[in-house]
């Protein structure tokens, strides 16, 4: 993608390790190989059920945005010039699509995040869990003091680190050039948010 | 701490606040593998997108059902899928517009494969009963030889 700069990549950056993955599972199906294309499945859809999800459409209907850009890749990747763009060009298509729907369905709800059940992994000492819920405690509540639209925004930029500016500024309806900056202004409440909920500077 | 650090920590906490659906990785690699399938036949269509999802409210008659708006180049299809529940059972009910005979088949995608076959009639209505529940996709042809729709996959 035109924003993304190969190499400059941090550690532990995990959204870069899933394209990389993506784009691997590609470039072996493209090779012949089926099983790349269930990997490149396999790694992508949950960063595009979260993608879909920032436009609050139902769990069926970001289903059913998912299964249409899958579909829609069967039928367009050999339009993908550059095998490592996978990644992007699904977030985009999926992007693109939630949109549609969500501008076409008269269905849209807000999703009321705050009922979602809690997962936590369950092998760690009890006093590091509860220490790691409640800083993801903190971390939500601090989240839900946020505009919607920052709250989408910085829910793709968390699945997608170097999202497609274009598409993203298409599908939020705002100007190409403010999407940075409402990025890092978005950012900055939710650091403001968390200082005020917890009296300390964690980030 | 960098956005970066902060953007992983939502990241996780976005993942167990809306967690990926049981079965939604499993399903999607069904319908690409599908999709495989039918490739390896040439088979060309013309997708129909999927324009609006309503859910019935349950308990009507018991089983869940649901309509499925679709829309393609000159074609629109509405489809109502209800699911057995005890004694009854599954649906499928399909309207054309503008109506037309067109030949319907529905593919099953996910367990054992299989597929039915049926036409509209001048009303555009068709309908298939009993089907095993899964997931299914629908293809209308116009005329023989003619580009099929398809729809995305659905479940009954």
């Amino acid at each position: 993608m035109s924003t993304r700069e190969p190499g400059v990549s941090a550690p532990g950056d995990r959204s870069d390790q899933v394209w990389a993955r993506a784009a691997d599972g590609f470039a072996r199906w493209r090779g012949g190989d089926e099983s790349g294309l269930q990997q490149v499945v396999a790694v992508m859809t949950p960063v595009l059920w979260h993608v879909v999800r920032s436009y609050r459409l139902p769990a069926d209907t970001a289903e059913d945005v998912i299964q249409t850009t899958w579909l829609t890749f069967m039928r367009h990747h050999e339009s993908i010039k550059d095998g490592d763009y996978v990644g992007g060009w699904l977030t985009m298509s999926a992007r693109r699509e939630a949109w549609r729907v969500s501008r076409l369905s008269t269905r849209v709800t807000p999703v009321d995040v705050t009922t979602f059940e809690v997962r936590m992994p369950v092998q760690r000492s009890a006093e590091s869990v509860a220490v790691e819920a409640d800083r993801d405690e903190r971390l939500w509540q601090a989240v839900m003091t946020l505009s919607e639209r920052c709250q989408r925004l910085l829910r793709i930029v968390a699945f997608d680190r170097r999202p497609d500016y274009k598409a993203v500024a298409e599908t939020l309806g705002m100007p190409i050039g403010s999407i940075g900056p409402t990025r890092s202004r978005c950012l900055n409440k939710l650091r403001v948010a968390l200082g005020d909920a917890a009296l300390e500077e964690e980030y | 701490m960098t956005p970066d650090d902060l953007l992983d920590h939502l990241e996780r906490v976005w993942s167990s606040r809306d967690p990926v659906p049981a079965g939604l990785v499993e399903r999607m690699q069904a319908l690409v593998a599908a999709e495989l399938e039918l490739r390896d036949t040439d088979l060309d269509y013309e997708l129909l997108l999927l324009i609006e999802r309503t859910n019935e409210l349950a308990g009507v008659r018991g089983g869940e059902a649901y309509t499925l708006q679709f829309s393609g180049e000159n074609l629109d299809l509405l489809v109502r899928a209800a699911g057995g529940e005890g004694e009854r059972t599954t649906r499928l009910d399909g309207w054309v517009v503008p109506a037309a005979e067109v030949s319907v088949r529905v593919e099953r995608i996910d367990g054992t494969l299989g597929s039915w076959d049926t036409s509209s009639d001048e009303r555009g209505r068709f309908e298939f009963v009993g089907l095993p529940a899964g997931m299914y996709r629908l293809w209308l042809t116009r005329e023989p030889g003619g580009k099929p729709f398809g729809t995305p996959a659905f479940e009954i």
